[in-house]
């Protein structure tokens, strides 16, 4: 339990409510409590002495205590409703809270369906979990003690049965629990696995049609559902044995106290009423410890979701600013990259990059080129800080980014993603995001530039995309996140092969589009195409993370063996036709 | 609570699946009725018992009574367990059914049912749908027939025992029945609600993680965080008033309990001092009052989750019930061996009926030739490649391989002669030797090196720690975008097709990389008849054929040289590339 114990401190803000709830049980419980004894007397001196005025009398303080039961019971489950309803709520707030402001290197490890089930499933558990305890925690041994007194004022003797008989009830059932306690885990995974397959054939179903088969995935899809079944029986059988046997304790316990009263009735020493009020108070006592059963299954289960819960919330948030972080009034835009390396894993893993060096001045363009996996995407990744350089420094007006606030760097930094990523809003919305106060003209002009216009006029401004942007092509995303950067207006333009799915036309297009709107930025463009990036004033070559040639077209043309291969492989022949054809 | 439509029906088919196993339901029928049975006369057993032999001073009788309750109660914990065991049993098989079922219809359905619905939406059929139906039917069943005879039993035996006080014990009834009813809908309602916030909450989430890299690069987490709060608050002012409403249910039970309690005690006392009952009786009505309310409030419980799982049950078979359109003739041709000559005549196709995609496609391509389709996005490239796989049915005019109408072979047998590498590399979960296995099941381990090496894939899977083995994860996750072409790309050269189609499938390849791979194709390519789509020139170019599409029609064909001297719309298209 000790993770969820970590969780209680947010239910700090509502110790009152947390309170309040066990303790309004009281009175349900002190009910229950006196209900048996009283029928007892009913029984013993009412009835055995026909003293009907007697009966009425008692029959009073039994309706006035359960009336007083009822408002403690309601009243305690209104309050544990609500400390367990604002509970959960922290909880999910700080979660995304700490989520939203990761860096990363600590969110690449967290898979987003990982996140998502936390969010909703697992905080809601804990929130149900807590409900429940809220309302046990007092009430169970409450009833067993007071239950237990009270059969030992009527007759110590007759306790011994209860003594006896509940420790053993409670260490069968522990058992119980013991064995079928592995077998959750075990069914989660198998339900784990049966999602996995269906998942896959869901989004690969082209795949599977294409080479046939269907047949190969219902087997393995038979497989795992046949697993999922066995450890779901396994696990269940083990755990519908705890109830018929918590019954059989208590209807055994019934004839004991029955034999054993009927001796003591024939002694003299006890009395009919006795025995019924005994027996109604073992009932009490076991409904109670099985509540406690279900409370002790309920939290063991609501564990591992704590633990998940623990486990990010006590990530490190590693990419905090200094307090002496810098916010200034603008950013120029100068660049620069001083013997930066850059491994994954915090620096642990391979390097991806090695030892960069390069200067980018406002109003210029560099270009990135390389294979995948030569590291063109990470290197871009360092200068809006999504990941830290493992050494080397990058600098920004000279300045170096760690000692900038954060905000301030990501302000004036946009940068466009191969893989763009849209919000489920209106077009408007998602083109502004980045600049909320951006008037329709910027919009509209943005949108001209990226060549996004004329699609967006068709379907219209408050055009609603749906998730991820399904409702458009793949080309038509990259237009948008494009345009959403260049409105957004930053002062060092970041393209990462953003115009991937476009075709070569329209790319051109952009590229003619953009540079009047470059001409104060500082800009990079990654790029797998050489045409892409051929007329630029300076360019990267990157291979295996490291810098292999850097220059102008020419330059590299000259020097650059690797450039030279990819022109040859791209370019040069349809030039030669090309240029065969003009003249 | 969302209702099923068609209720009687669904619980049928349900029923379908339960039943097929008739021995074991008559066993758990059989187990069920005797503990029932028991459990009413071992309150009554206990009340004759506290009249007749307490405190008389012959102990045998108490002891002959109190060894049968101890057999009796054995015996009703024996029937219990036997029943839970079986059970399990039963509801566990016929969810596997169940599952299975979907599955395979899953599996059967046309691409078209894929792309209309949302992968969500369809997982959460195989997830929530069924473990919501799991949770009713494992003891709806059981429960069902154990309340009924319960009802019944025990108010034969109160009748039988003392009729005034069983009007007692039952004038509480209608009272706990409206309160459980009421409660009941209440929290339905607020569960509903919670759901579809849960929901809400669940697709704001899911997009704020996935566009996380967005929401930094623009700061706007902040934002986020309060837009996510609004979502959260509205959760928690719902799920406060679900788990009140749900959770009043055990204060409520708790208080009708008591106030039966008091009344019988009332009742019985009175008339206990009158001669008309015993002590007995009253212990006996204690229990059975019990008793009584028990099995009204599991049926009470059991209508919600039988509503619930009838809704999701009717979510599963609306699955199950999809027509499959794509259906293979009755009398398939079988093809032989497949030369590779295919034509498309006066082909047209729309998605939906009145917007068509293609127009009166013609094309004649023969064995060994390979054909480029070049045009921009949305000209209906895609939508080809859907139709020669038949992924989709033309809807007029016919597509032939080797002379032979494709409609009229069986589409595992057209699939299998036709390999296909797609823009978005789909890896399963396994090893990389089982995904470039899985167009070619008995391929040799050498054989899959040396497609490998084929594809330029071997060079990068050699490298990896575990080879050949290494793990691949859900979706490839674990592997860049370009080494998940690659090893699709081997995957397709292992199948080994008579006709390849490649959509797109280098774009995301570095070009150098890519000029490897286009070694390798070249030779696969060798020979058999091949559909490209690429956005690159360099791969476009060596085409025998390139056919230019826009809005839906063949605008242009001939190759590079051929297009180029036309100066149409290739010429743009290819120019645009290089003029400065």
């Amino acid at each position: 339990m000790k993770n969820l114990g970590k969780l209680l401190r947010f239910l700090k803000p509502y110790k009152k409510w947390a309170f309040l709830a066990p303790s309004l049980i009281f009175l349900e419980v002190i009910m229950e409590l006196f209900l048996p004894s009283i029928m007892a007397n009913v029984v013993n001196v009412g009835i055995a002495e026909k003293n009907i005025g007697y009966i009425i009398l008692h029959l009073g303080i039994m309706v006035i205590l359960t009336v007083l039961g009822i408002v403690g019971g309601i009243l305690s489950t209104y309050y544990s409703a609500k400390a367990s309803g604002y509970f959960a709520s922290d909880l999910r707030k700080e979660l995304f809270h700490k989520i939203s402001n990761l860096s990363f290197f600590n969110l690449d490890k967290i898979k987003t369906g990982h996140l998502v089930t936390i969010i909703t499933n697992d905080i809601t558990l804990i929130g149900s979990v807590l409900m429940l305890c809220l309302r046990f925690i007092f009430r169970v041994p409450v009833i067993v003690i007071g239950s237990l007194i009270m059969a030992l004022t009527i007759s110590p003797k007759l306790s011994m049965v209860l003594l006896i008989l509940i420790p053993f009830m409670i260490v069968v059932v522990s058992i119980v629990m013991k064995k079928a306690f592995p077998y959750f885990q075990k069914m989660q995974d198998s339900v784990d696995e049966v999602n996995t397959v269906v998942r896959e054939n869901l989004s690969g179903i082209r795949v599977v049609k294409a080479f046939v088969m269907e047949e190969h995935e219902i087997k393995r899809f038979e497989e795992v559902s046949q697993h999922l079944m066995d450890v779901t029986v396994k696990g269940t059988r083990i755990m519908v044995t705890a109830l018929p046997i918590v019954m059989l304790f208590i209807h055994i316990a019934t004839v004991l106290l029955l034999w054993y009263g009927g001796i003591e009735v024939n002694l003299g020493t006890l009395q009919v009423g006795d025995i019924m009020a005994f027996i109604e108070y073992l009932t009490n006592i076991l409904t109670a410890l099985m509540m406690a059963s279900m409370v002790i299954v309920m939290l063991s289960r609501s564990e591992v979701s704590a633990f998940r819960i623990n486990e990010i919330l006590g990530l490190d948030q590693d990419l905090e600013d200094g307090k002496q972080a810098l916010s200034l009034e603008t950013m120029t835009g100068k660049l620069e990259f001083k013997n930066v390396s850059f491994a994954y894993d915090n620096g642990s893993g391979d390097a991806v990059l090695k030892n960069i060096n390069f200067v980018v001045h406002p109003g210029e363009t560099i270009g990135i080129i390389g294979g995948t996996g030569s590291g063109k995407s990470t290197l871009v990744n360092l200068i809006p800080r999504f990941y830290d350089v493992s050494s080397g420094e990058i600098l920004i007006d000279d300045i170096n980014i760690k000692d900038y606030r954060l905000s301030f760097i990501r302000k004036y930094v946009s940068i466009a993603l191969q893989k763009p990523f849209l919000f489920s809003k209106t077009i408007r919305e998602n083109l502004s995001y980045g600049n909320e106060r951006a008037t329709e003209e910027q919009l509209v002009n943005g949108a001209h530039i990226a060549c996004a216009y004329e699609f967006i006029q068709e379907k219209g401004m408050d055009y609603v995309l749906e998730q991820r942007g399904v409702n458009l092509s793949g080309g038509q995303k990259q237009r948008l996140s494009l345009a959403r950067a260049i409105i957004s207006d930053p002062k060092i333009l970041i393209l990462d092969d953003t115009l991937s799915a476009v075709d070569m036309k329209t790319d051109h297009q952009i590229r003619t589009n953009l540079k009047p709107f470059l001409k104060d930025r500082t800009t990079i463009i990654v790029a797998s195409k050489i045409a892409s990036i051929m007329e630029l004033d300076q360019i990267l070559v990157l291979e295996d993370g490291e810098i292999v040639g850097k220059g102008t077209h020419q330059e590299l043309m000259q020097h650059c063996q690797f450039y030279q291969e990819l022109y040859h492989s791209q370019l040069e022949r349809g030039e030669e036709r090309g240029k065969s054809i003009e003249s | 609570m969302e209702k099923a439509l068609n209720p009687k029906q669904t619980m049928k088919r349900l029923w379908g699946y339960l039943k097929k196993d008739r021995l074991k339901l008559g066993f758990v029928t059989f187990f069920v009725l005797f503990a029932t049975v028991a459990s009413v006369i071992a309150p009554y057993l206990l009340s004759v018992a506290v009249d007749q032999f307490v405190g008389k001073e012959d102990m045998k009788p108490l002891l002959f009574l109190c060894i049968a309750l101890v057999i009796l109660y054995l015996l009703i914990t024996f029937s219990r367990w036997i029943t839970n065991y079986i059970m399990v049993r039963i509801s566990e098989q016929s969810m596997y059914y169940l599952r299975t079922d979907l599955f395979q219809h899953l599996e059967k359905l046309d691409l078209s049912f894929f792309d209309q619905h949302k992968k969500g939406d369809l997982m959460s059929r195989f997830t929530n749908d069924i473990t919501i139906i799991d949770d009713a039917l494992s003891e709806a069943v059981i429960q069902i027939i154990s309340s009924v005879l319960m009802l019944v039993g025990v108010t034969v035996i109160m009748f039988i025992m003392n009729p005034f006080l069983a009007l007692a014990t039952i004038v509480t009834v209608p009272i706990f029945f409206w309160i459980v009813v009421k409660i009941g809908v209440a929290s339905g309602k607020y569960f509903m609600k919670q759901q579809d916030n849960l929901g809400k909450l669940n697709g704001v989430s899911e997009e704020m993680m996935t566009g996380m890299r967005v929401i930094k690069s623009y700061c706007k987490e902040d934002e986020s965080v309060l837009e996510f709060e609004q979502y959260n608050n509205a959760l928690r002012e719902v799920s406060i008033k679900a788990e009140l409403y749900s959770n009043l249910v055990i204060p409520a039970n708790v208080a009708v309990n008591n106030i039966g309690y008091v009344l019988i005690i009332a009742v019985g006392s009175i008339m206990t001092v009158f001669g008309h009952a015993t002590v007995g009786n009253i212990l006996a009505f204690v229990t059975y009052a019990d008793m009584f309310r028990r099995p009204i409030n599991q049926l009470a419980t059991l209508y919600a989750s039988i509503q619930a799982a009838l809704a999701g049950a009717e979510r599963v078979f609306e699955v199950m019930d999809q027509p499959i359109e794509i259906v293979d003739v009755k009398e398939p041709i079988s093809f032989d061996h497949v030369e590779g000559f295919v034509s498309l005549e006066h082909v047209h196709f729309g998605y939906t009926k009145n917007k068509p995609i293609l127009k009166d496609i013609n094309l004649e391509v023969s064995k060994g030739e390979s054909v480029a389709l070049v045009g921009p996005t949305g000209a209906g490239k895609t939508t080809i490649i859907n139709l020669l796989t038949r992924f989709y049915d033309v809807s007029d005019g016919v597509i032939k391989i080797d002379g032979i109408d494709i409609s009229k072979v069986k589409q595992k047998e057209l699939r299998k002669k036709i390999g296909i590498v797609l823009q978005d590399t789909h890896l399963f979960k396994g090893t990389v030797k089982e995904n470039i296995r899985y167009g070619n099941k008995f391929a040799t381990e050498l054989e899959v090196i040396e497609a490998s090496k084929k594809a330029q894939a071997h060079q990068f899977i050699h490298r990896l720690p575990n080879g050949y083995d290494s793990i691949v994860e859900e979706e490839g996750s674990n592997f860049s975008e370009g080494e998940r072409q690659l090893i699709a790309i081997a995957r397709a050269i292992l199948a080994d097709p008579d006709i390849l189609i490649l959509d797109e499938a280098t774009s995301n390849v570095d070009t150098r990389t890519e000029l490897q791979i286009n070694q390798g194709m070249k030779e696969l390519m060798n020979g058999r008849t091949s559909f490209v789509i690429a956005h690159r020139l360099s791969t476009i170019r060596s085409a025998d054929t390139i056919l230019v599409l826009n809005h839906g029609e063949i605008i242009e064909r001939g190759n590079h040289e051929q297009l180029l001297a036309q100066k149409g719309f290739y010429y743009d298209l290819y120019m645009s590339q290089f003029e400065d």
